[in-house]
């Protein structure tokens, strides 16, 4: 009977199932309990919205996209002083640093189920540098630091660090995998860009504000390149989204113009997209920010406001559709502040088999 | 791929127990004329339409075409999006299919069992799938707030 079928069996069907059903399939009897937890899933469901309250550490707010609801998790173990920069989005991690200017530490933070690990020290400790991610495959992700500034031992005067390291998640270890020409080096630092974005080989980070331009490192021939992005100065938000495994920049000017442009072949911006006027008028005056993953982007403001969603149709693969999702302002009755909120994507993990932990 | 056994008698068809060798004759396999490990696993009862369509997916599975191949899947996925197949045939199939490790037979299956599984309740999953709770109150308690997001309709 489907009590005792055998658990690679049952893991497959259960890989095909969205987080909140297989949270329920851990509970009906004990053998799929355990078949649920060893589930590797096939993320074939869109991404959940995570927003984390820029000023309230362990509160953090997702959005089921599948029955469009909110919900709040507590995160139990975030220290202080430490604020979330992106997403492992693949293993359903969030990536944290410390803030201050103390040489960087990194930490990962499972919001479903409240693990917390802090990342070894860097190779060369260093302040403020961007960081990144690459996420291969189901078992394995790298972390990518670049730039920032040094202490010299001796003397203790601070210079920019022209290297880039990279931490391996199945070998725990930071190594030193490249370097840049200074330029890079302070421009990484000055703007300390925290998204990225991999696409075609090259490993991508775009300065936080105007006027907007993208640095990318390419992993096989060493080479750093820079691009400008459309209109870079006019924009009032961007972010980098991936999609389909190109490059893709989404921007606006407030309320009235947001516009998607896709990197080419030939590294040159078409415009793939524009978001409908009528949604626009939501993001007028106030700081809209962005953020998106592969398969989707959100626009937001504060945690109560609404959003607007543009994300890969569940049933037309090749489409995409621009929702909008109301914004959170009570959980299971209570009435909440209208917090501002740091955006992210990412695919629930629910399974213990993440062997990083 | 099954082989075809050229034999001195006559393929008969015995619609009671199926042989997937080929599509050209059933017959009951003798021993001796097994060479191929999906030969020898007939397909248990699961109604005549599926069983016709379960073995030309698996024929044609064997192919080296892969656009046979590809168009094969589409026209099972197909099937089993349109037609109602019972929870007990699935079970059935299912675990055929794992035990004759035909991939893409097994998980067009597991996605159709587990959209049987998506966006219910604990108690009615436990219905549909005549699973017996074998937890204790305090246990299953305990579980449901370990992700109270998913219990809160």
């Amino acid at each position: 009977m489907w009590n005792n079928l055998p658990s690679d069996l049952l893991s497959n069907v259960f890989s095909y199932l969205p987080p909140h059903s297989l949270a329920r399939a851990m509970v009906t009897c004990r053998h799929w309990h355990d078949c649920a937890r060893s589930t590797t899933s096939r993320h074939q469901h869109p991404p959940w919205f995570v927003a984390l309250p820029t000023r309230a550490r362990n509160l953090c707010f997702v959005h089921n996209p599948i029955e469009s609801t909110w919900h709040l998790l507590g995160l139990k173990h975030v220290p202080s002083l430490t604020r979330p920069v992106s997403t492992i989005p693949g293993h359903g991690l969030i990536l944290f640093k410390s803030t201050g200017s103390v040489p960087l530490q990194l930490s990962v933070c499972d919001p479903f189920t409240s693990r917390f690990r802090h990342l070894p020290q860097l190779r060369k400790p260093r302040t403020n540098p961007a960081v990144g991610v690459i996420e291969d495959c189901p078992s394995q992700f790298n972390v990518y630091v670049a730039g920032g500034m040094c202490k010299a031992a001796s003397s203790g005067a601070a210079s920019y660090e022209p290297t880039l390291e990279m931490f391996d998640s199945r070998s725990k270890n930071w190594t030193i995998t490249g370097s840049m020409p200074i330029e890079f080096a302070v421009r990484l630092t000055v703007w300390t860009p925290n998204e990225s974005v991999y696409s075609r080989g090259v490993l991508y980070w775009m300065t936080s504000a105007r006027a907007y331009s993208i640095m990318g490192f390419d992993m096989s021939s060493n080479k750093w390149k820079e691009l400008s992005v459309p209109m870079g100065d006019t924009l009032e938000f961007a972010a980098m989204v991936p999609r389909d495994g190109k490059l893709a920049v989404i921007g606006g000017t407030h309320g009235v113009n947001v516009l998607v442009w896709e990197l080419g072949e030939d590294d040159k911006w078409n415009v793939i997209e524009r978001m409908p006027v009528e949604l626009g008028k939501r993001f007028v005056g106030g700081s809209t920010k962005c953020v998106g993953i592969e398969g989707g982007v959100c626009l937001y403001k504060e945690i109560a406001k609404e959003m607007v969603v543009w994300r890969k149709d569940r049933n037309h693969k090749n489409k995409w559709e621009w929702y909008s999702i109301e914004g959170c302002n009570q959980i299971s009755g209570k009435r909440l502040e209208n917090y501002p909120i740091k955006g992210l994507f990412l695919h629930p993990n629910l399974a213990c088999s993440s062997s990083f932990f | 791929m099954a082989e075809f056994n050229e034999t001195d008698q006559t393929p008969t068809v015995d619609p009671k127990t199926p042989n997937l060798g080929d599509s050209t004759t059933s017959s009951q396999p003798k021993p001796e004329q097994i060479t191929t490990i999906d030969v020898a696993v007939p397909i248990p009862d699961v109604g005549p339409q599926l069983q016709v369509v379960v073995e030309e997916f698996i024929l044609k599975s064997g192919s080296d075409d892969e656009e046979v191949r590809t168009a094969a899947t589409n026209e099972l996925r197909d099937f089993i999006e349109h037609e109602e197949i019972g929870i007990t045939t699935l079970l059935v199939v299912v675990k055929y299919a794992h035990e004759v490790k035909n991939v893409d037979l097994l998980d067009a299956f597991c996605e159709r069992v587990a959209d049987l599984i998506k966006d219910k309740k604990v108690v009615e999953v436990r219905e549909i799938f005549g699973i017996v709770n074998d937890f204790t109150p305090g246990e299953e308690q305990a579980l449901r707030y370990e992700h109270p997001w998913a219990f809160e309709d």
